[in-house]
């Protein structure tokens, strides 16, 4: 239900595009609270590290700060915004250095908000299961984890995904098929039981 | 089912992309080609998998965009800054040269600096006879001072070569006394016995402490990373107990301005009556 509310909200955003881009800060503020947890979850996946997601977010909006009045065409702020934030992961994945075992003392479920449903054993398997598909994203290949990650979890379509890579529909087909085929053989060279259920 | 004429077909169908016609084509297609059905399958397989890794909730920062900060501030007082790094660079000097009384002096004998006191240049010159008296009063000197190191060293010398004979002495006499004994097998292996147990007990030793070492530090990043939890967790706790506050507060100006409304309406209806 929130998700199509917020989906509505998205749709119906023009007229806060309009003020924000003559200087309106709470239309600006109402931007952001939009497209804030698309982005976030974007690069989270991207990265499975919830700091370097948090950083590339902020310096998305940092950067849609200082280009929307540039941005003629309000349909296309959502496509903008996805090509900011991949670049932006892009270059930080390129010149990213951090050794992945510091991880463990990152608290990723920092600003995260707490299960109602608590259930401690269904928990630590749930979580497991995460961190494992998460892992599993992060060994694909750039080209085809965007790919992923755009069709999969923020479903766009091809033609969205084309226009924001600036390729052809056609290789956006191809990355996503070999992405899924590599994907599926890490999943059966891994011996991980995700059939399992507690 | 590799090649790459049939890999849009697949993607298409898992993303439901086909028209009807194409899916029952390509249904059909799979109903005989079981390599091909496995692979569809094990690819939908792959998709539940990947959507059981869910969104991440997250709060958004509040985002201060005073464009004035952002821009103006930025571009406008960009040229402070070189200017107040000079400034600052001059004043350090000033200060440290009145500490230091600094004085810099220049005449006809050239430029004179002196830190404390001024420069007396008329006592910087001194005669050649004065000069020539100098030099030979340390030459004298620096030759006395050799000759003294000259008798030091050979003196070393001769009691290095009197220890060299004493230990060369004593060398020949231990060969000596070492041909005479027979060291026995038995021996040999006893020492060698002796030596690999005092190495274990000592390998055993350094372990046991490296162990301990561990389990103390790790026990120290567990009761940390516990801590870290639990402030984590109280951070979470107010911040959605403000989250509350805020709510009931925003309810109960909703509620007043409702009712101010209903009593509004109210009037208007019975003045309209």
């Amino acid at each position: 239900m929130t998700k199509v509310l917020q989906e509505i909200a998205v749709d119906r955003s023009d007229s806060i595009i309009e003020k924000a881009k003559k200087g309106d800060d709470r239309a600006f503020n109402k931007l952001v609270g939009l497209w804030f947890k698309r982005i976030y979850n974007f690069c989270l996946k991207y990265f499975d590290d919830h700091d370097l997601a948090m950083e590339m977010t902020q310096k998305t909006f940092i950067a849609m700060h200082r280009h929307l009045p540039g941005i003629r065409d309000n349909d296309r702020l959502k496509h903008w915004l996805y090509k900011v934030a991949r670049n932006h992961c892009y270059e930080e994945g390129r010149r990213k250095t951090r050794s992945s075992w510091l991880s463990i003392f990152q608290n990723k479920e920092a600003h995260t908000q707490p299960d109602p449903y608590f259930h401690p054993e269904r928990k630590i398997y749930s979580r497991e299961k995460e961190q494992w598909v998460g892992g599993l994203l992060q060994r694909l290949p750039e080209e085809q984890r965007t790919v992923v990650i755009m069709k999969e979890y923020e479903n766009m379509k091809f033609r969205e995904i084309a226009e924001v890579l600036d390729v052809s529909e056609n290789t956006v087909k191809s990355r996503l098929y070999y992405g899924l085929k590599s994907l599926r053989k890490q999943i059966d060279n891994s011996g991980y039981n995700y059939r399992e259920e507690i | 089912m590799e090649n790459s004429a049939n890999h849009l077909d697949i993607i298409n169908y898992l993303y439901d992309e086909m028209s009807p016609e194409e899916k029952r084509k390509f249904e059909e297609k799979m109903a005989h080609d079981s390599a091909l059905k496995e692979e569809v399958e094990a690819l939908l397989e792959t998709r539940s998998l990947l959507g059981q890794l869910p969104d991440k909730e997250v709060v958004e920062p509040s985002v201060k965009t005073t464009s004035s900060l952002i821009h103006h501030n930025h571009d406008s007082f960009q040229w402070i800054k070189p200017l107040v790094s000079v400034a600052a660079v001059i004043v350090i000097l000033l200060v440290a040269g009145y500490l230091t009384r600094f004085t810099l002096q220049y005449n006809e004998q050239g430029l004179f600096i002196s830190f404390g006191a001024n420069v007396n240049h008329q006592d910087r010159y001194a005669e050649k006879s004065e000069v020539d008296q100098l030099m030979k009063h340390a030459l004298a000197n620096q030759q006395v001072t050799f000759q003294k190191e000259l008798a030091k060293t050979s003196d070393s010398l001769q009691t290095l070569y009197t220890l060299l004979a004493q230990f060369s002495q004593e060398k020949n006499n231990q060969r000596q006394i070492t041909h005479s004994k027979a060291v026995s097998e038995a021996e040999l292996k006893k020492q060698i016995a002796d030596w690999q147990s005092v190495n274990q007990a000592l390998l055993q030793n350094y372990i046991k402490t490296v162990s301990q070492q561990q389990q103390e530090y790790m026990q120290d990043v567990l009761v940390q990373f516990s801590d870290y939890l639990q402030q984590q967790r109280e951070n979470d706790l107010i911040m959605i107990r403000q989250n509350l506050i805020d709510l009931k507060d925003y309810q109960d100006q909703q509620k007043q301005k409702t009712n101010q409304t209903l009593v509004s309406i109210m009037k208007t209806v019975n003045q309209q009556k």
